[in-house]
């Protein structure tokens, strides 16, 4: 077992087979090659993507089928054919109708290997707004409270 | 920023393995081929911007617990639709 620092969940154990490896990094975050994966809570659709090397960086992913229906998109050469792939998600700060989720660049993970991807062209957006303009009217909603 | 003048067909050599092709010049386009090793990524850059500026958004906002929660509930509608047997 690895125990990890963590600013959001407190010292965390995992397991060291548990922990996916980035050979390249996140986009943007070179440096930051070994997360761990931890569901959010039972049947959540959620999973925190926890960094080993820094405390206070976890990435919020999503299972990007959730949002957007029939998320299919071409995988690189290298990449397994049945890679799961995630969604970073960005939740503004008591904003959660206004919830984004990165469709250009899912995070492709088999076994114990990670990549972000960068998909081509522009059929998906890195801002995909998770509640279109209408859902985001109905009231019976934590933030309505 | 070294910047060289080249005409279609001509290419430029970038180390040892990666060659750059200028395969067509038209209006305001330029249709560009590259060979490179597949270890070595090439993306157009504005979308590799975009990636890392949402990666950059996303580690600077954690998201809240009670936001979470909110979201899961927004959620919760569509993932059990996600998740039925089809047909």
């Amino acid at each position: 077992m690895l125990t990890i620092d963590t600013t959001r969940f407190g010292p965390l154990e995992v397991a060291e087979e548990a922990v996916l490896h980035f050979e390249e990094g996140l986009i943007g975050f070179p440096e930051m090659r070994q997360f761990a994966a931890v569901p959010h809570g039972d049947g959540a659709p959620f999973v925190w993507l926890q960094s080993v090397e820094r405390a206070d960086l976890a990435f919020l992913l999503l299972r990007p089928h959730v949002v957007c229906p029939g998320y299919a998109p071409p995988l690189p050469p290298d990449v397994p054919f049945d890679a799961t792939l995630w969604a970073i998600v960005t939740v503004p700060a008591g904003r959660a109708n206004d919830l984004t989720v990165n469709l250009l660049g899912p995070v492709a993970v088999w076994g114990n290997a990670a990549r972000q991807l960068v998909l081509d062209g522009d059929r998906y957006s890195a801002r995909h707004r998770a509640f279109p303009a209408a859902e985001r009217q109905q009231p019976a909603t934590a933030a309505a409270a | 920023m070294l910047v060289l003048t080249r005409r279609a067909n001509q290419s430029i050599r970038i180390g040892d393995d990666v060659t750059i092709t200028v395969v067509e010049v038209r209006g305001d386009q330029v249709r560009i081929g590259i060979e490179a090793p597949r270890s070595i990524p090439v993306h157009r850059l504005e979308l590799l911007l975009q990636i890392g500026q949402q990666n950059a958004e996303a580690a600077a906002t954690p998201a809240r617990p009670d936001d979470v929660a909110a979201a899961l509930s927004l959620l919760r509608p569509s993932a059990a639709v996600g998740e039925a047997p089809a047909g």
